[in-house]
């Protein structure tokens, strides 16, 4: 945002909520598609995942003190959370349900699946590995932010790195020749 | 290529690919707007009855509620609390109705002990009902003023010029008088100043189930006991259990690991504790969510609906 756009801002008196409104503006601007695609992963759907992190975004917004920017593990943990839970599930479900006959639904269209391999791997993971191997993965996060994010201990989510590592690793026939680790 | 980079590569692919087309503009607009609804705008009373206002919306049509750019002395907009609660038609009569969380209501009196407030119902502005006191703000609740059961509170009409309307109610609690003034406009001839009194209550056995939420556990998941000293540890499960007349038992029970109930013990407040696990022996491919169903009974013998809490069981441990 331009600098006399935030000054401008500043002086009105819906200020703060504006100021929100531009935060989340930029921060989906740069990461919708893949924070979308990384619950999509996790939660193998997704009208789920846009409805997850849409609840996330929410919650965030009222957590004015902390910028947006740096509560990305943040929103992927509540997002993940709220994917979670049934109610949510058939929700989006049921609206997916209403859809059809008519435009297409959101799961439609982005959701191809080129690499079925990979997202088959992903489905057969515990939860909680698919979860860790995707914050870490996809959205770079270290283990330390990961662990952060999910209240955990580093050495909880090294083990189930480790594990979601060898059980992709396994299903995909994929070796540990020239890594580091 | 590494193991790990290989992996990056193709998660990432997958994940670009799975929220390839997403608008974030239509997003951004959603959560604008539900955070909009979210943040409601608080409630007040307009004119006066006693210590309380009202504005007439019709013969019985009342707008009593209406966004707050003041404060109104005696009554108070509250939000309900994290549950839903029953309304009675006096403090432990009858149930008339329910509030929902985040149903707004006015407060337009109390009782004695300050543990009911009389309110509005919220889906009816024309009936009073009576909440346990915890379901509004406690420590607002005592600047009220109390108001015995029953009391009927003139409504005033729409309708045609201003006059003043004065009554003087003597309660039944003695060294309570109301008085009760409306200055709003005056009642057509054909309408009752005041809504008729509603029949005495009739004592109901209580029926209302106990309420168990907000269930906790920390943390998330627990290893095989028998690896480490690190390893051997319970889940601390918390639940939040509340009922009319007083919860008294609260119990959890799952599926797998021999499936010993668990029993709750009271703590502060509402609050309700026990420990899963830990556990030892188990295999070592054991991987498990193990999902505890936790109910909450009254001394009536009602049981409330199951909340659940999910605890992750690892048969070896790596920490």
């Amino acid at each position: 945002m331009r600098r006399h756009d935030v000054q401008a801002l500043a002086t009105r008196p819906d200020s703060a909520a504006e100021r929100r409104r531009a935060e989340i503006e930029v921060f989906l601007s740069q990461h919708s598609q893949r924070l979308v695609g990384a619950l999509t992963l996790i939660t193998g759907s997704r009208a789920t995942a846009e409805d997850a992190l849409q609840e996330a975004l929410v919650k965030a917004w009222h957590r004015k003190d902390e910028p947006i920017e740096q509560l990305a593990a943040w929103i992927t943990v509540v997002a993940t959370n709220q994917a979670r839970s049934g109610w949510r599930r058939s929700q989006a479900e049921q609206r997916a349900l209403t859809k059809v006959g008519g435009r297409a639904t959101r799961d439609a269209a982005p959701t191809a699946e080129p690499d079925d391999a990979l997202h088959a791997a992903l489905r057969a993971l515990p939860e909680r590995e698919r979860q860790v191997a995707v914050m870490h993965y996809v959205l770079d996060q270290s283990v330390a932010q990961v662990a952060a994010a999910l209240g955990v201990t580093d050495g909880t989510v090294k083990t189930l790195l480790s594990r979601a590592r060898a059980h992709l690793a396994a299903q995909l026939g994929m070796t540990d020749e020239g890594d580091d680790r | 290529m590494s193991l790990d980079d290989e992996l990056r590569r193709r998660l990432q692919q997958a994940a670009d690919q799975a929220g390839a087309g997403t608008d974030p503009a239509a997003l951004t607009h959603q959560v604008t707007k539900q955070a909009a609804v979210g943040a409601r705008p608080p409630f007040r009373l307009l004119g006066a009855i006693g210590a309380v206002g009202l504005v007439a919306g019709g013969a019985l049509g009342f707008t009593a509620l209406q966004p707050a750019d003041d404060t109104n002395a005696g009554g108070f907009g509250a939000t309900v609390n994290v549950q839903r609660y029953s309304m009675y038609d006096c403090p432990d009569g009858a149930a008339v109705g329910t509030v929902y969380p985040g149903d707004r209501v006015y407060v337009i009196g109390r009782n004695d002990a300050a543990d009911w407030v009389e309110v509005r119902d919220p889906r009816d502005q024309t009936q009073q009902r009576w909440l346990p006191a915890v379901a509004v703000d406690p420590d607002a609740v005592r600047d009220v003023p109390v108001v015995p059961c029953n009391e009927e509170i003139a409504l005033t009409p729409a309708g045609a010029s201003t006059t003043t309307i004065e009554t003087t109610t003597t309660s039944t609690v003695p060294e309570t008088t109301t008085s009760t003034t409306i200055v709003e406009t005056t009642v057509p001839t054909t309408v009752p100043a005041t809504v008729p009194p509603t029949p005495p209550p009739t004592p109901a056995p209580d029926t209302q189930q106990p309420i168990v939420a907000q269930g906790t556990r920390s943390p998330a998941e627990i290893y095989d006991g028998s690896w480490s000293s690190y390893c051997d540890i319970s889940s601390a499960l918390t639940v939040v259990a509340t009922d009319n007349v007083g919860v008294t038992q609260v119990t959890g029970s799952y599926a797998g690991l021999g499936g010993s109930p668990i029993g709750f013990v009271k703590g502060s407040g509402n609050t309700w504790t026990a420990t899963f696990g830990p556990f030892v022996g188990l295999p070592g491919s054991y991987s498990q969510d193990i999902v505890i169903s936790i109910v909450a009974k009254d001394a009536a013998g009602n049981t409330s609906t199951a909340t659940t809490v999910t605890v992750h069981v690892w048969g070896t441990c790596l920490i």
